[in-house]
């Protein structure tokens, strides 16, 4: 993953960001620890197809940034996960096994 | 400030077929000229929220200033997503102390029972940033609040059942508010095996769907109900940056400069509104305005300090939960339970009140309002 830092603090490089070229940038690991999550049994429209569905608030290993991300079912505060993959704006993670 | 309130008047909450927006916001909005014993009105400020995107109607301003046949005022719509009731009224008091009007009509409303559940949740999802990723990850404001009662679980070691005890408390407040949305006394059981939102809340940890419409009449002539505070603030409207999300910085900001602004503190209040839009943001409201340590407001609630006799009263008109959320509406809807407290008149009335505080919250912390009010 790649972030960038703005006014001190660190942000994702992704399609939100606004970041300009000359930003300080940086490639970091995949991993981090579940700092939260939920289970959404009752989406809005434009993800009912999906439903239920797992998030997580994903504490990175090495940036002092956390991220909302769709998890795998079944884990838990505190478990260990890394990126699968990152699809239309959104993060997937599952356990690090 | 030498701001007053002279009327209060608001609809029944709950589903209202037959009635339109406009019927709802007329309907309020006569009733608290009539409690304000019909003052000349200079303009109308109307708080909602998706009166657009679900209802298709704007223009409400001028829509109440024709429907009341107030003449030519101005009149516009404010919008901060479920704090847009609170704005109203903090626009109305900067009104007031501008010099440019003497009394200023609020009405708020807001009409959400014809539309699904998913429709709902899809416009109430406005009120995140489209370009975040908690948006994109498909995240609910119900499952916004999820995260928060997960990770509150894993540090206070509160469970369910305390959240439980929020919806219950809020619940037996309303039986007694006839304007409430639900009246029908609950128990813990009910509340804990009910339908599962978002992993942990379930069904009656979650506000409810509600059409209804609330206003009050904001004077520069003195009554016997004062302003003491009128403050907003923004937050973030992310919350993966925050060190904590169980410490809403647009919660504890707001509460801070009120308590400055009226020169008291949290333990001189006799009762309060606060935005209990899921159970789990009620015990963080407890928290960031200084009722309970951190961590342990599930605690104050069950020792009763909640409770019409313990230290802090709250929510006695039922809250979000119970007594409705009728988005526009609803922060005009605090403030009128804790006008009718400082009155004498209130459903579940707290002995002799003289200091109250209504907090408003809005998007996902994104705004908070308070108001605190004396009885003079």
């Amino acid at each position: 993953m790649k972030i960038y830092e703005q006014y001190g603090r660190p942000y994702l490089y992704d399609h939100t960001s606004h970041a300009t070229y000359d930003e300080v940038t940086r490639e970091i690991a995949d991993t981090g620890t579940v700092y939260s999550l939920t289970k959404v049994f009752v989406p809005p429209t434009e993800f009912a197809h999906e439903a239920p569905y797992c998030i997580g608030i994903i504490q990175l290993d090495e940036a002092n940034l956390k991220i909302t991300a769709r998890i795998k079912d079944g884990i838990e505060i505190g478990s260990r996960v890394k990126l699968d993959a990152v699809e239309n704006g959104v993060y997937y993670f599952s356990e690090l096994v | 400030m030498d701001v007053y309130v002279s009327g209060v008047g608001m609809t029944p909450f709950g589903k209202h077929e037959n009635k339109s927006l406009k019927d709802l916001l007329v309907e309020a909005a006569r009733a608290a000229l009539h409690d304000a014993d019909y003052p000349r009105i200079d303009a109308v400020i109307v708080g909602n929220f998706m009166g657009g995107a679900i209802y298709n109607q704007e223009i409400l301003g001028a829509i109440v200033v024709n429907d009341l046949n107030l003449g030519s005022i101005p009149a516009l719509k404010v919008e901060g997503a479920c704090a847009s009731g609170g704005i109203a009224i903090r626009q109305a008091i900067l009104g007031i102390l501008s010099g440019e009007y003497e009394n200023v009509l609020v009405v708020g409303g807001e009409k959400m029972k014809h539309a699904s559940t998913e429709t709902v949740t899809q416009a109430i999802n406005a009120a995140m940033d489209n370009q975040s990723l908690e948006k994109n990850s498909g995240l609910t404001f119900p499952a916004f609040f999820g995260l928060l009662a997960n990770r509150y679980f894993f540090e206070s070691g509160a469970t369910k059942k305390h959240l439980a005890y929020v919806a219950k408390q809020n619940r037996d407040y309303a039986v007694n508010n006839p304007l409430a949305q639900f009246r029908k006394p609950t128990t813990i059981e009910e509340v804990l095996e009910a339908k599962m939102i978002t992993d942990p809340l379930g069904l009656f940890d979650c506000s409810p769907i509600t059409d209804g419409a609330a206003s009050v009449v904001i004077s520069k002539q003195k009554t016997g109900i004062k302003l003491k505070a009128s403050v907003q603030v923004s937050g973030p409207t992310s919350i993966q940056h925050l060190d904590s999300i169980l410490k809403i910085p647009a919660i504890v900001e707001s509460g801070r400069k009120a308590y400055t602004q009226a020169g008291i503190g949290p333990e001189d209040l006799d009762v309060v509104e606060v935005h209990d839009c899921f159970t789990i943001t009620q015990l963080l409201a407890i928290e960031g305005l200084g009722f309970a340590k951190e961590l342990e407001a599930w605690k104050f609630i069950e020792e009763g300090e909640t409770g019409l006799s313990g230290k802090t009263p709250l929510n006695t008109s039922g809250g979000l939960l119970s007594r409705g959320h009728p988005i526009g509406a609803t922060g005009i809807a605090q403030f009128i339970q804790i006008v009718l407290q400082l009155r004498g008149q209130a459903p579940n009335q707290v002995d002799n009140a003289s200091l109250g505080m209504a907090q408003n919250l809005g998007g996902t912390g994104a705004y908070s309002v308070i108001h605190i009010l004396e009885r003079v």
